[in-house]
This record gives C-alpha cells, sequence and structure tokens, in this order.
C-alpha cells in the first residue's frame, strides 16, 4: 500500500523542482483519475520563492490553489487561537519538504527510506492534528490551559523511536573534527597513536540513552514512592531527579560515548526547572474563594496557571480579620481580589511581567511593584502580599 | 571504561545539568538563599566551560 504511493511521489518531485522560476506555475492538465498521483497533505512542500518565514504558508497556498494572504491570515488567526496556527506551522515546517528538495527536516533527521519518511509525515501531521485538537479545546486566555505532557512525552519517545539505528559515518562534525588530531587511550597519559583510520564511534548505539531512561523512569518511580510514604514531594523535584540523571548519563556517556543525544532531553528538563521557579504549584484552572467567616480565610492562595478570584466581602465577621496577612502567589493568572469598603487594607503587590491595579492606581510593565495603605482608621487591617510572575493583578472594592 | 575518546561535549553538558539540578536542589532544599544562587550559577558555567577548554587543549597537545 505505502509502497505504490513513493513512486508516484519520486516521480512529481523533479518536475516541481524545475518550476521554482514562476511563483504561481498551473499544475500540468491531468487526464482522467489516477489514485496513484492522489495527493494528501503529506505532499505539501514549502514553497522557496513565496516566504515569510518558512515558505509553509506559500506552499500550503500553492497546495491548496489559492492566494497565499488568504492562508496567513488564516494561520494568524489560528495562532490567536490557543496557538493553534503556531502549531500546525512548526509541524508543516518540520514535516513538509523544501520545494524540489527529497526530504522534510524530520526526514532527513530520520534519514529513512521514501516510503519510510511518506509514513512519518503521515504520523507527524496526525501528531499535529491532535495537538491542535487539545490546544482549541483548552483554549481561552490562560483559563484552564496546561501543557499536553502526556503529548510531549510521546513527541519525545517517537523522535528517539525514529533515529536512525545503524550508524552510517554522517556525523561529520564529530569525525572531521577529531580526524586530524592524534588521541588520547588514557585520561591522564598522553599515548600518541599512529594516524590509523579510527572505527566511527558508535553515537547510533542507543543503548545509553534507553539506559538513562531506564534509570529515570525507576528513579522517577521510587520518587513517587517516597512521596506516598513521607509526603513532601513536589512537581519540580521529579524534574530535578530527571535532570540529574540525565547529567549521570551524559557522564557516563562522556567515557562510553554515544551520549549526546541525551542533551535535548537535558536542556528541556532544565528549562523546565527554570519554569519552576516561576510557578508556584503545576496547579491549572480557576480559583474562586468566597469565605464566609474570617476563619475560612486561608493565610495563603497559590495558582500556577490560570485565574484566581479571592471575594472577602461575605465575611461577617470582619474584625476578627484584624491584623492578619494574606498571601498570594501566582503563576501565569489573572487575580482579582474583591475587598469590602469596612476594612483597611495594605498591599504588597509585585508582578514579573504584567498589570498591577489596586483601587485604580496602575502599574504595568516589567518587575513592577505596588504599594497602597489605606489610611488608618478604627476599621480592622487586613495586608494583602501578592507575588505574581505573569499576568494581571486587580484589588478593588466592590 | 575508555573503549573511546571522551566526549567533551557530552562531558560539558552532564556537568552544566548536573550543576543545575544540585544548584536547584540547594535552592529549593537546602539554605542557598539568592545571594548563594547568584555566585552558583555562574560558577557551574565557568567551571563546565574550564573542563571543555582544558580537555580540548590536552587533547590537541
Amino acid at each position: 500500500m505505502s509502497g505504490a504511493s513513493p513512486i508516484a511521489f519520486a516521480s512529481a518531485a523533479p518536475q516541481s523542482c524545475g518550476m521554482t522560476e514562476t511563483v504561481h506555475e498551473q499544475p500540468p492538465p491531468q487526464t482522467g483519475f489516477d489514485p496513484q498521483r492522489l495527493r494528501t497533505v503529506t505532499h505539501m512542500e514549502r514553497s522557496r520563492d513565496d516566504r515569510m518565514i518558512a515558505g509553509v504558508c506559500g506552499g500550503l497556498a500553492r497546495y491548496l490553489n489559492v492566494d497565499p494572504v488568504v492562508v496567513r491570515v488564516i494561520t494568524a488567526a489560528l495562532t490567536v487561537v490557543g496557538g493553534v496556527g503556531l502549531v500546525l506551522y512548526v509541524a508543516a515546517w518540520l514535516l513538509a519538504p523544501d520545494q524540489g528538495a527529497a526530504h522534510s527536516i524530520v526526514g532527513a533527521h530520520t534519514r529513512r527510506a521514501d516510503g519510510d519518511e511518506r509514513r512519518i509525515r503521515t504520523v507527524g501531521f496526525a501528531i499535529a492534528g491532535v495537538l491542535a485538537i487539545v490546544a482549541v479545546a483548552s483554549s481561552g486566555p490562560w483559563t484552564g490551559w496546561s501543557f499536553p505532557w502526556p503529548l510531549a512525552v510521546i513527541a519525545v519517545l517517537l523522535w528517539l523511536f525514529l533515529r536512525p539505528r545503524d550508524s552510517t559515518p554522517v556525523d561529520t562534525s564529530a569525525t572531521t573534527a577529531a580526524a586530524d588530531t592524534p588521541e588520547l587511550t588514557g585520561t591522564t597519559e598522553t599515548t600518541r597513536e599512529p594516524a590509523a583510520p579510527r572505527p566511527p564511534r558508535p553515537r547510533g548505539d542507543g543503548s545509553l540513552t534507553w539506559l538513562t531512561i531506564g534509570f529515570a523512569l525507576i528513579a522517577a518511580g521510587a520518587l513517587w514512592l517516597v512521596d506516598r510514604a513521607a509526603g513532601g514531594v513536589e512537581w519540580p523535584d521529579y524534574v530535578a531527579l530527571e535532570l540529574a540523571v540525565v547529567g549521570l548519563g551524559l557522564l557516563l556517556g562522556t567515557w562510553r560515548g554515544a551520549g549526546r543525544r541525551l542533551i535535548p532531553i537535558g536542556g528541556v528538563l532544565a528549562l523546565v526547572l527554570l519554569g519552576s521557579t516561576q510557578l508556584p504549584t503545576l496547579s491549572a484552572g480557576e480559583v474562586r474563594a468566597t469565605p464566609l467567616s474570617a476563619a475560612d480565610v486561608s493565610p495563603r492562595y497559590e495558582l500556577g496557571v490560570g485565574s484566581l478570584l479571592l471575594d472577602l466581602t461575605a465575611i461577617d465577621d470582619l474584625a476578627a480579620l484584624d491584623g492578619r496577612t494574606i498571601s498570594i502567589e501566582a503563576g501565569m493568572a489573572e487575580i482579582q481580589v474583591l475587598v469590602p469598603d469596612e476594612i483597611d487594607v495594605t498591599v504588597d503587590a509585585h508582578v514579573d511581567l504584567g498589570d498591577l491595579n489596586v483601587f485604580d492606581r496602575e502599574v504595568a510593565g516589567w518587575d513592577s511593584n505596588l504599594n497602597w495603605r489605606d489610611d488608618d482608621t478604627d476599621q480592622p487591617d487586613l495586608t494583602l502580599v501578592i507575588d505574581h510572575s505573569l499576568g494581571e493583578v486587580k484589588v478593588m472594592h466592590p | 571504561m575508555n573503549r573511546h575518546p571522551a566526549d567533551i561535549v557530552a562531558l560539558v553538558f552532564a556537568l552544566v545539568f548536573l550543576g543545575c539540578a544540585a544548584t536547584w536542589a540547594g535552592w529549593e532544599h537546602g539554605d542557598l538563599d539568592v545571594d548563594a544562587i547568584t555566585w552558583a550559577i555562574p560558577l557551574v558555567l565557568i567551571v563546565s566551560g574550564l573542563v571543555g577548554v582544558t580537555m580540548t587543549l590536552r587533547r590537541r597537545a
């Protein structure tokens, strides 16, 4: 089944290669219907002569035979909707070959025969479609948004699986760089070897990668058990542990070889760990707190991603709030606090990037602070400490 | 173990990643404060870089 279409694809490629001069070239007239020439989106090519970024929109416009402006506008509009346009654009960038080129970026990366590359493209576009649907389903201005971690894990595993297994010496950057230099046979002595042809380093052997992933899974499971038994394990602990495992795997790979493909994994983990310092919790969604008495008021409210509303106007014993401090910490969110008129509040708000609005006094931008102090009256005093990474903070009277 | 010449790229990244994990652990669970972190991170980078440079130069020597 998949054996037939690559032939049609391969024979079509040189044709389109010769058409690069004209922008709006009509396809050659087709006589009759030939199922082998059935074109799917996997036949799309990225335009060379009509590109703003990577020629995806130009290529898709040619494939659909419409004006590129239409495709660009739709793509831009879809990018606003939960980043769908971006997901699809990047997918097409990676999966569609450059005009006239035989291989897409993913195809060149996996270096497989044409038939297999077509399958990779089909699978890749399917994954992109699922991601796009997830993005639409969970879209909205920050609310309820969460990164599709399971899909990301699957994507990483697929990427590892689709790597070539045979180690043909394509890794030229490494082999040529080391080719003219004599080797060290020990870590301390410099024993020179005659310039004998060195066997290529078996980078393609993925055993170290799988060894490391195996240990990473074991470590994650073990930490989970620790959390069950003793508690107190937070999600960044897992990330840090996996980063350490990947680091150790790379350390082993320094002398064992074949460790470099752990580098991107470690890079992603390090970035996530960095991000964890910005998100107080991994919780996402909508938090609405409407305490009815001072005893119900928590000293601390946190949220990772989403929106947080703290409504203090329903409290019936406001006098009991006197002298208390409420701290609110959020990552990427919209924070709203409703304060009754009958108390004096001191607000100490900070946002890394965003908008602070406290009783209609407003500060916006990077690393903003806003302090507010009500005139001291006989009313009960309440302190609000708000620490926010990204988004809007609003403190107001009802 | 020394069946291959040392892969310096892997070593440097190993040091960076381990340094990141250790720094994070010290900050989250240890008693490193912000001041110590701003020392620790550049030190991790400098040590990793120095190891890479030293090993590259020694290999060429």
